[in-house]
């Protein structure tokens, strides 16, 4: 292949737009060839400079447009003499509207592939934005109206109204009535009141029934729970505070496109995404008696606040592919193709005002108390503090929580308004696998003074050291947890031969065990791996905002082994015969003497054939 | 780039001023990112923007639903933008402009590459942008610029071969 021909593909490559056979030859050409392979770096340069800009640099120019018209009067007739439309434009349109009528025109995907086709511009800052937007939110009070559709076939369509109201750092009310329309007096309602404040929370809601079981689910009547000793920022605690920042949805952040509109008089803009990446925003609302199941490839649009990014809207989109009607069919679902079904909207948000007293009701009386186990202890307690820690932030609660049969944790937090710091330390852990439940796949990350793990997301960092095990989690970017764990005056061990996460890898070492494995390039909204080798078995687990993520395994051998679940499709994947296996969300094709597998149950199939693509062999 | 509802295009093509008004700001985001990048002139791409939803309300009437309504926006607006162009052009003629410095070196950083992408042919610039800016597939940039897909690929390749050649003089393409 020359030089020009091998640059040629490669601007085909970088739309998109070369094909799977010619994609091969090109790969080898450009690892033998320097000169190509900075041609091609080059042209991810030009597409940064080019698809990347601030927020908010868009002007609106529909007031202006609006204005014109209204003074032209009603819309004139069309000219003979008028420049538009020019000769050969109406044939041309024709011939494209051909093209148009005969392309399939699939649902978006949201795989950001640098090598593929650019996602629009503007959205590559918003995760840090989000970020930066943290500590900028002391208080939130806002109306909700949430229209559900399709939750059961009796009942199209369910209303709920509310309120919301966030006081920094863990103080949250969410409060939902339930207006629907039922077919009878014999369906129940499903109010929900949920107030979380510091040390305790309590709940008001119905048991949560499957959709077609109503309306004879019992019980009928709202239960109360009540949780009290509470320790700060926990994990079990319903607390949805990605409702107030999206922090969670956006901590890896995908290049999503942005729209810009306003809603309540307020300037926002928009995100496309999928349900998976807003799955910790709608959390908030699984306790509201048992919302419908979406579909994890479903089209979301959240609209954030331009300057605070507090959601203001969030719209579902039952997506169009042959696998999401099968998801609906095996689900008990009947939902067409491209219908709305979730509309959340915050009205009236008033941000960073007092709220009332009662803003945060305290329980029912009478109500019995479940105690969390976490014990205050006001005047400091034993245990690694981070040396570094973001601008602004201060010491919030500390305490122990000892439990009848698990360790005991001392925990110390620190926050400077929303954002926060937790780290968990523990002398007494049994072992087996790391403190502090950071997922099967784990990447080792080098601190200063040892060595530590990342789960997937990066959202946690684990520490293994003599005679103490660590666990640093917060609502901070990746990096800047990473320092802040990096700071602790901890000596870091790799796990002990027999541990759980012992075969964690680095990529490094899995290709050295495994040479020709094929690994994604330029893969955008995905964290680095968590790197797995198991002889001569190698996974990879890559990690995306909210709750995105695939599972990249690669093992020896020559054919697939009999499907584990007959509900398989034959699927062309990189020039070879795989199957997709919808219940399982898994992939699975052979290359090069070795079976593949991409598994993930939060993107769609169209989303994993792309990352399939995307795959080079290292 | 999503596509409005049929019905939002209906509405505004009865004169429903409130489904327009939404046309253009779903649509102007994209526009305006286009056309500054094609005029290299943010104030002029705002009322090139503004040019291009005054004439995309003149025109609705005649949109059939043939094709993609984003595709036809998008051609709209470089049409528009062409013609601003070609009326520069001429002012500049006129006032004996001079013409724009080139730089010498790859282009680095945002402002270089958007310096870069100014110093090239508005047809190579087109074809580039509707590509790079709004993403779209080359059978889509093929609508909206009025070529053939082919022309498409050559065009984007030459783009690019000058873009990443730029240590020679001149802009023009060399090895590298």
């Amino acid at each position: 292949m020359s030089c020009e021909r091998a640059r040629a593909d490669l601007s085909l490559a970088a739309d998109g737009e070369l094909s799977a056979e010619r994609s091969g030859p090109l790969t080898a050409h450009v690892q033998a060839c320097a000169s190509c392979a900075v041609f091609r770096s080059r042209l991810s340069t030009i597409r940064q400079g080019l698809r990347f800009e601030a927020v908010g640099e868009v002007p609106d120019v529909a007031p202006r447009v609006l204005a014109t018209l209204a003074a032209r009067g009603p819309r004139q007739p069309f000219g003979p003499a008028r420049r538009w439309p020019r000769p050969g434009w109406q044939h041309r349109l024709l011939r494209g509207a051909a093209a148009c009528l005969a392309g399939v025109v699939l649902g978006a995907t949201f795989i950001g592939l640098s090598g593929g086709r650019p996602a629009p511009v503007a959205s590559a800052d918003l995760p840090d934005r989000v970020l930066a937007a943290q500590p900028a939110i002391t208080s939130l009070a806002a109306d909700l109206r949430l229209v559900e559709r399709g939750w059961n076939p009796r009942v199209p369509e369910r209303v709920f109204t509310g309120r919301l109201r966030y006081q920094a750092p863990e103080s949250l009310d969410l409060e939902l009535l339930d207006r629907t329309a039922y077919p009878s007096a014999e369906w129940a309602r499903n109010d929900l009141e949920l107030v979380v404040t510091g040390d305790r929370w309590w709940m008001r809601a119905r048991r949560p029934c499957p959709p077609e079981a109503e309306p004879q689910c019992a019980p009928r009547q709202p239960e109360t729970r009540l949780v009290t000793d509470r320790e700060p920022f926990a994990d079990a605690t319903p607390v949805p505070l990605d409702l107030v920042t999206p922090v969670q949805s956006f901590m890896l952040g995908a290049p999503t496109p942005l729209e810009a509109s306003r809603i309540d008089a307020r300037r926002a803009i928009g995100v496309a995404t999928t349900v998976a990446q807003v799955a910790p925003l709608l959390g908030g609302f699984d306790a509201a008696g048992g919302l419908r199941e979406l579909y994890a490839a479903d089209q979301a649009e959240l609209w954030l606040d331009e300057r605070t990014l507090v959601p203001l809207a969030l719209r579902v989109i039952a997506a169009r592919t042959p696998e999401r009607a099968r998801w609906a069919a095996a689900h008990g679902y009947r939902d067409e193709p491209g219908t709305v079904l979730l509309d959340l909207a915050l009205r009236r948000v008033v941000l960073n005002r007092p709220l009332p007293a009662e803003a945060f009701p305290p329980p029912p009386a009478g109500v019995r108390a479940e105690a969390a186990g976490f014990a205050p202890a006001p005047t400091g307690v034993p245990g690694p503090a981070p040396a570094w820690l973001p601008p602004g932030f201060r010491p919030y609660r500390a305490g122990v929580v000892a439990t009848p049969h698990g360790p005991t944790v001392v925990v110390r937090t620190w926050t400077d308004g929303r954002a926060w710091v937790k780290v968990r330390t523990t002398r007494n852990w049994p072992g087996g696998r790391l403190f502090g439940d950071l997922g099967a796949l784990v990447r080792p990350v080098k601190l200063p003074g040892g060595t530590g793990y990342s789960s997937e997301d990066g959202a946690r960092i684990g520490i293994h050291a003599q005679g103490m095990d660590v666990l640093v989690t917060g609502s901070l970017a990746a990096a800047a947890l990473e320092r802040v764990a990096g700071s602790l005056a901890v000596a870091g061990r790799p796990v002990p031969s027999g541990w759980a996460e012992a075969a964690t890898a680095t990529l490094d070492r899995a290709l050295a065990a495994a040479p020709g494995l094929l690994v994604p390039e330029h893969l955008w909204g995905f964290g680095p791996p968590a790197v797995r080798v198991d002889g001569k078995a190698v996974s990879l687990a890559f990690a995306g905002p909210g709750a995105r993520g695939f599972l990249l395994a690669e093992a020896p051998g020559t054919r697939l082994s009999p499907p584990a679940d007959s509900d398989v499709q034959g699927v062309r994947v990189r020039s070879a015969d795989g199957r997709y296996s919808l219940a399982l969300g898994e992939l699975e094709w052979v290359e090069h003497g070795r079976v593949v597998s991409l598994r993930s149950t939060t993107l769609s199939l169209e989303e994993l054939l792309a990352i399939a693509q995307s795959l080079e062999r290292r | 780039m999503d596509e409005p509802e049929p019905a939002v295009i209906r509405a505004a093509i009865a004169g429903d001023m409130q489904a327009f008004e939404r046309l253009v700001r779903q649509f102007q985001p994209h526009v305006w990112r286009f056309l500054r990048h094609l005029l290299n002139d943010a104030a002029l791409a705002e009322d090139v923007t503004q040019e291009t939803f005054l004439r995309l309300y003149q025109h609705l009437p005649r949109f059939g639903f043939r094709c993609k309504f984003s595709t036809w926006v998008l051609r709209v607006a470089r049409n528009a933008g062409i013609d601003a162009l070609r009326s520069r052009e001429r002012h500049d003629r006129l006032a004996r402009d001079a013409p724009v410095p080139t730089p010498v070196l790859a282009p680095e950083t945002r402002a270089e590459v958007r310096a870069a992408v100014a110093s090239l042919s508005p047809k190579l610039r087109e074809a580039l942008l509707v590509i790079e800016v709004l993403g779209l597939s080359y059978r889509e940039a093929g609508q909206v610029l009025g070529v053939p897909v082919g022309t498409v690929k050559s065009r984007v390749f030459q783009a690019r071969e000058r873009l990443t050649a730029w240590r020679a003089e001149g802009g023009r393409a060399s090895e590298l």
